[in-house]
């Protein structure tokens, strides 16, 4: 049995048995989870034994995406009254949960239900995910991912630029000293475009109509004008506050997407189809990938010498990334995608 | 008091500190200082004018005269920013040296924001029926209250290159946009 043989079916195996802690009680759910686990594994052993794997990705985001957007905003019926913890709400309003944290700190219970819990989850993420937490299981970065690949050629053409990423770290200090000058998250009250919490929202207030137009032209234009149109994450790249953590801590994750400098011809194809802005030319001309890098392995796919690599610290030459990405996508879709599923059954 | 101070005027100031065309914590300190200046002159004539006067309360809280100030300093915040670019074709440009004022008319502003401890101060000063002794108190307010903002300048002392020169323009651009929509609302 190969290497990608043993590596699928060890995916299958985790996912199984999150699979079965989660649904025990009730079988349409296991059995939904356990069929998608099966699907998970044979995705990622597509993956690796074609050496394909932005196509892959890209198809495996996509079911990620509806599923996620069919079941918070289709099928979703109880009306939410807490904030969610989702990682781009939590990334603008970390000030503010630390400080709430720490008044709560009396409190035995603040480590299983506090916020900050989950803002450590979402660190440990990152740190074994890296970037690739943005193109292979955040639920915004399915979508502009997807609509970046609608088009064969991009109708507008934007330059690569160092400088549109560098914006996306002066967002999250946006987010994170404006949250906590009003103790509210920011982000998830004006710029969400998805909504997740609708109930905060409060239509009496005079600020109602610039909410309302700040989420919906964040989320036409970043989310679904701008990628379809340019071929590039624009709300993964420029708004999303969560999106500027990876590269902060990008000496500690552990995953690279290395160039070989003997077989690279500088051709700037990669440079060109990245969609984050995460190849750019060094001044002596050789083509260099940045600490923006998400992971998605698109300029992989073009490279016509074939010589970009994921690697382990930039030198040995690995198969984790789509592995690891996997495991984590597919745990954390197994908390809506069966529900998604069971959902359009009925309703066929 | 302190601290509410600190919180508030943090994401007008740190832009101004790290947008500036000179990286020298020298430059940092005296565009700190034409900071403070602002706020001290608007504590004291403020102190001057209330015990004048000795205007009520009630006069003074108007929603309408905060925005009003916050749509002014994010216009200015946003111009200053603007004036450090290297955009093409920008206008503001011209301004650049009028722009080199603009932390003091940031700070003036500021000072005269009506919030909870300059409120409480207010009421103090009322009751004093002093011009002197008003002034002495808003000056030790203002002394008080700048210990909290001493962070900024230590810190934006290590933040000394171009990328965060970049980031305090992008900063200025994005908070200036912020408190401009907040101040519009507000006005309404």
């Amino acid at each position: 049995m190969n290497r990608f043989c043993k590596k699928s079916i060890f995916v299958f195996l985790v996912l199984s048995c999150l699979s079965l802690s989660i649904y025990s009680q009730q079988i349409k759910l296991l059995i939904t989870s356990l069929i998608w686990a099966g699907i998970v594994a044979l995705i990622h052993f597509m993956m690796a034994k074609t050496a394909r794997i932005s196509f892959y990705r890209t198809i495996f985001f996509a079911i990620l995406t509806i599923a996620f957007l069919l079941e918070m905003h289709v099928f979703f019926e109880k009306e939410t009254t807490f904030l969610p913890y989702c990682h781009i709400g939590m990334a603008g309003n970390m000030l503010h949960i630390i400080y709430n944290e720490f008044l709560a700190f009396s409190n035995f219970t603040f480590f299983k239900y506090g916020a900050l819990s989950i803002g450590i989850l979402w660190l440990f993420v990152i740190l074994i995910n890296g970037g690739g937490f943005c193109s292979y299981v955040c639920f915004f970065g399915g979508i502009d991912s997807t609509l970046s690949k609608l088009l064969k050629k991009p109708l507008i053409k934007i330059k690569p630029s160092e400088k549109i990423r560098e914006f996306q770290l002066a967002v999250l200090i946006f987010f994170v000293l404006i949250s906590f000058l009003y103790s509210q998250p920011i982000f998830c009250l004006w710029f969400c475009p998805l909504k997740l919490s609708e109930s905060i929202i409060n239509p009496n207030s005079r600020s109602f109509i610039f909410q309302s137009a700040l989420f919906i032209s964040v989320g036409l234009v970043f989310l679904i004008i701008l990628p379809i149109v340019t071929k590039k994450r624009f709300f993964c790249s420029m708004i999303c506050p969560f999106g500027a953590l990876p590269p902060l801590i990008h000496k500690f994750i552990p995953y690279k997407v290395t160039i070989n400098k003997t077989s690279c011809i500088s051709c700037g194809k990669c440079m060109n189809v990245c969609p984050s802005f995460a190849i750019n030319k060094k001044k002596n001309n050789k083509i260099q990938i940045t600490r923006y890098c998400t992971l998605c392995m698109t300029c992989a796919g073009k490279c016509p010498t074939k010589s970009i690599r994921p690697t382990l610290y930039n030198r040995k030459e690995t198969e984790l990334i789509p592995f690891v990405s996997m495991i984590l996508a597919g745990a954390i879709s197994l908390f809506y995608l069966p529900q998604a599923v069971l959902h359009l059954l009925k309703v066929f | 008091m302190g601290g509410y101070c600190a919180v508030s005027c943090f994401p007008f100031i740190l832009p101004y500190i790290l947008a500036d065309s000179k990286n020298k914590f020298l430059r940092k300190l005296y565009v700190f200082g034409q900071f403070l200046l602002g706020r001290l002159i608007a504590y004291i004539l403020f102190a001057v004018l209330v015990s004048f006067l000795a205007i009520s309360t009630e006069g003074f809280i108007s929603l309408r005269v905060n925005s009003l100030l916050m749509v002014i300093a994010s216009l200015i915040m946003i111009i200053f920013s603007l004036t450090n670019t290297k955009i093409p074709f920008c206008q503001f440009k011209k301004l650049g040296g009028i722009a080199q004022g603009f932390p003091v008319v940031t700070g003036f502003i500021l000072g005269l924001n009506l919030c909870p401890p300059f409120l409480v101060a207010l009421v103090n000063i009322i009751e004093m029926k002093s011009v002197f002794y008003s002034c002495v108190y808003f000056f030790f307010l203002f002394l008080g209250t700048t210990i909290y903002l001493l962070p900024v300048v230590l810190i934006s002392a290590t933040l000394n290159s171009d990328f965060f020169r970049r980031m305090g323009i992008y900063l200025g651009i994005l908070i200036g946009i912020w408190f401009l929509i907040q101040g519009i609302t507000g006005l309404l």
